[in-house]
């Protein structure tokens, strides 16, 4: 089955429409809190007094110090401010939080737990995750190869007993 | 979500260690897997093009959160299967399987504010796994962890003449 080029090339546009369809499902999908699923930002940025008394996760950008504010991305790509109360370290202007609120009215949230995302720890993520994808990347290329008879990727041949075979250059985690 | 670094380390262990029992899962194979593990990051897209701005063009709702799910994982693999060529579909396709799931796995372990992680096996079910809470993606401590069980997975493979039952069948 699947195996001419253009019933593949159908089953692949198939599979993206399913992905995308996915994520507009996802995007549909009212909060599920029973199932761990709590309200997000966008959700309380739509109907927020719907949600008072209930928790949610929230992200956002401390935009004020005293009394805390937090604003965070709504649905149309707005921000919202919120009033953030029960968090005892102290945040500069400009801090990413991220946070499990409880909903309380006049747009406050108390805050049960929270942990600020420092600028150096996702420059640290991001920097480390493109070296990742690029060492990735390079493996791929040299381990496999296009075969155009069979229309699809196949792992390149190594003669056997050649020094580089079965060399395996990744175990080092310096390798990125 | 944790590095991509420690999620490649993590399925390059993973799928060595595979490897001792099933020696077609060579070389190449291992590659595969480590871009399985890549997948289900598609969805850091989401910081170049927001959820909202993709609702702007849709004209519907759209959450990218819909793509780090286990069925989202299913069909990245899916893709995967269609692009190699048919006569190894059935390794390439077990290697990338292998991939996500130590990704999905791996951030079902992290920290997450609810200490509920993102819905594994949706659209099967909307349960969020309750997690261990370990660390955040931010932090270096699983890129460590994951480079020191990549390394041991190496060694232990090179120890049991891993390298002859690699080459034996390269070909896959």
């Amino acid at each position: 089955v699947l195996r001419s080029l253009p019933a593949r090339g159908v089953f692949v546009v198939a599979l993206l429409v399913g992905l995308l369809a996915l994520g507009v499902w996802f995007g549909s999908l009212a909060p599920a809190p029973a199932a761990g699923g709590y309200p997000t930002g966008a959700d309380l940025g739509a109907d927020y007094d719907r949600y008072v008394g209930d928790r949610a996760v929230v992200a956002g950008s401390v935009v004020e110090t005293d009394p805390l504010v937090l604003a965070v991305t709504e649905g149309g790509g707005r921000s919202v401010r919120y009033r953030l109360v029960g968090v005892e370290a102290s945040h500069a202007r400009g801090d990413d939080l991220w946070a499990f609120v409880t909903v309380q009215p006049d747009r406050t949230l108390r805050v049960k737990r929270v942990v600020h995302l420092t600028p150096a720890g996702q420059w640290y993520a991001r920097g480390i995750s493109l070296l990742a994808g690029l060492w990735i990347l390079a493996r791929v290329v040299r381990d496999w190869r296009v075969d155009r008879d069979a229309a699809g990727l196949v792992p390149r041949r190594r003669a056997v007993g050649a020094p580089d075979d079965g060399r395996d250059d990744g175990g080092g985690g310096g390798g990125a | 979500v944790p590095d991509l670094l420690a999620h490649a380390l993590l399925a390059y262990a993973a799928a060595r260690v595979a490897s001792l029992r099933w020696p077609w899962l060579s070389r190449p194979y291992v590659t595969a897997a480590m871009a399985g593990a890549f997948v289900p990051d598609v969805m850091k897209v989401r910081l170049l093009v927001r959820s909202w701005r993709v609702e702007a063009l849709l004209g519907v709702p759209f959450d990218w959160a819909g793509l780090q799910t286990g069925g989202a994982a299913v069909l990245f693999v899916l893709v995967g299967a269609m692009i190699v060529a048919p006569r190894v579909r059935r390794r390439a396709t077990l290697a990338l399987g292998l991939g996500a799931a130590t990704h999905l796995l791996a951030d079902a372990m992290l920290w997450f504010p609810s200490g509920r992680g993102h819905p594994l096996l949706w659209p099967l079910s909307r349960w969020n796994p309750p997690t261990p809470g370990l660390w955040l993606s931010t932090q270096p401590y699983w890129t460590v962890l994951s480079a020191g069980l990549a390394v041991v997975a190496y060694w232990t493979w090179r120890r049991r003449g891993g390298t002859g039952a690699a080459t034996r069948d390269w070909w896959g």
